[in-house]
């Protein structure tokens, strides 16, 4: 195995502990940031106090205040959690030039090249949050031969762990570590390894490269082979997105096409958002729902692509169907067939580019004085566009 | 339990230009003046291009979210809880 040059930071009970921190009153209390306050709101993030009365990600609103009527459930503040990621970022910087976010409240630290003990880094990255940011936000940092096992030793001791595995320990850790403890085993593929006499971590290693090839059917089972022995399978610089998603849960169940434009709207500005950033446009365009009795979805596309989230906004209230059938609890739009916006084709009246002129002062608009302050007329009234973060990788 | 405020509120400030570091000494709210005892986060973003700082801020059991606008440098209270459910 590789000398151990990969850490993960991963903040605990993130949402709740940031709340923590800035509300010194719930510090020691339960508490719990739900997607929605109302009874049947989603827990995102539950604090310390709250997991031990086994209160956790994905408990509903409703459950959590008959396991302790004194929780204290807050909505998101977006902004916030925002700002200490890069608060984070910042003090993380300090020790390892490259730090790449793997999601709101996870790092991925790269050492290589850099002189010193990681063990003794890691107890100062510690002691700087706590100086910097605070005292009660605390992180559980795993160091590892790889990005794999870095993670896979940072979700071994919680709260405010340090763990690293290497060449000496990594064998008495693979003994006592379940499958479905590992990063990317869920309990269908653990399922799967189970029937196949791999029955825990060890066994998983032990496993020649053609037994696992044969049992993952791909060559994933050869990329189980090396992550485990320390090989870097995860770092390889990321290809270039082929679409992007953004995916909504609504607070309260929408029964027609008035009450999911607003929804629409803040979808197809994000995903513009980002092909802004990018500099790319869309050729494609899917709408999905997920309604009480199934999901619906309707893709479409453009000759030529669409560049922001207006025109994302247009073409996908085209793909909505006049009556839904149902009440619709989820909504998402993809889109997908990215090239780079290097040219815009024009129609025959140059309608196109008057309409891509207007939304560029808009978005400049929307730039200067906040989201929402420019919004299409369709929506008839100024609606309040809420704001999530996705637990995916920051890109 | 939390109450949403959202209206113009007095504060009295104070500039260490040793620390660099700025607080929110004094709040009047509801007839009373609010001395701050801890400030459990201050951080900041941007409406649009505006700056806005948000103070959180404890005072005699009760929590206060302050926003300063740093366009016209007026203050405003969001929040009031009192750290019950």
């Amino acid at each position: 195995m590789d000398p151990s040059r990969q850490m993960h930071v991963d903040i605990n009970s993130c949402f709740a502990s940031i709340e923590q921190l800035s509300n010194p009153l719930l510090q020691g209390k339960p508490v719990a940031v739900a997607a929605y306050k109302s009874e049947r709101g989603v827990i995102l993030a539950a604090s310390r106090e709250a997991k031990v009365l086994g209160i956790g990600t994905g408990t509903r609103v409703s459950e959590s205040k008959k396991i302790c009527p004194e929780i204290v459930v807050l909505e998101p503040d977006t902004q916030k959690y925002r700002f200490i990621h890069r608060q984070l970022k910042k003090v993380l910087k300090k020790y390892s030039p490259r730090v790449v976010a793997k999601s709101i409240d996870e790092f991925a630290l790269d050492f290589k090249g850099v002189d010193g003990n990681l063990m003794a880094t890691a107890k100062e990255i510690k002691k700087d949050i706590a100086a910097k940011i605070g005292p009660w936000l605390t992180v559980s940092i795993g160091i590892g031969p790889n990005r794999f096992l870095a993670k896979t030793a940072s979700n071994m001791q919680k709260p405010d762990g340090l763990v690293e595995i290497n060449s000496d320990n990594f064998e008495n850790i693979y003994k006592n570590l379940d499958l479905i403890k590992l990063n990317g085993i869920n309990w269908r593929t653990s399922l799967r390894l189970q029937l196949n006499g791999v029955e825990n971590t060890w066994e998983f290693y032990q496993a020649s490269r053609q037994k696992l090839k044969s049992i993952f059917c791909s060559v994933l089972g050869e990329y189980w082979y090396w992550r485990l022995r320390g090989m870097e399978m995860d770092g390889k610089k990321e290809e270039a997105k082929k679409s992007y998603s953004n995916i909504y849960s609504l607070k309260k169940r929408a029964k027609n096409r008035m009450e999911l434009l607003p929804v629409i709207y803040q979808l197809a500005l994000k995903s513009g958002n980002k092909l802004r950033k990018k500099q790319r446009m869309a050729i494609g365009v899917a709408l999905w729902l997920l309604l009480n009795n199934g999901s619906w979805h309707k893709v479409g596309r453009v000759r030529s692509g669409m560049v922001n989230g207006w025109e994302i906004y247009r073409e996908a209230v085209k793909l909505l169907p006049k009556e839904i059938k149902g009440e619709v609890k989820k909504v998402a739009i993809f889109i997908f067939d990215l090239k780079p916006a290097l040219w815009i084709q024009d129609d025959l009246f140059n309608k196109r580019s008057k309409f891509i002129r207007l939304t560029k002062t808009a978005d400049i608009i929307n730039d200067k004085f906040g989201a929402g302050t420019i919004i299409p007329g369709t929506l008839m009234e100024k609606v309040k566009i809420p704001d999530f973060i996705g637990f995916g990788q920051v890109r | 339990m939390i109450e949403k405020i959202n209206s113009p509120v007095s504060v009295i400030m104070d500039f260490n230009h040793h620390q660099k570091k700025l607080w929110p000494v004094q709040i009047q709210w509801n007839n009373r003046d609010w001395r701050v005892e801890e400030v459990g986060l201050h951080h900041q973003y941007y409406c649009g291009r505006k700056l806005v700082h948000i103070f959180s801020v404890t005072s005699g059991g009760m929590f206060f979210k302050l926003e300063l606008d740093t366009q016209n440098l007026f203050w405003r209270l969001l929040e009031v809880a009192d750290g019950s459910v």
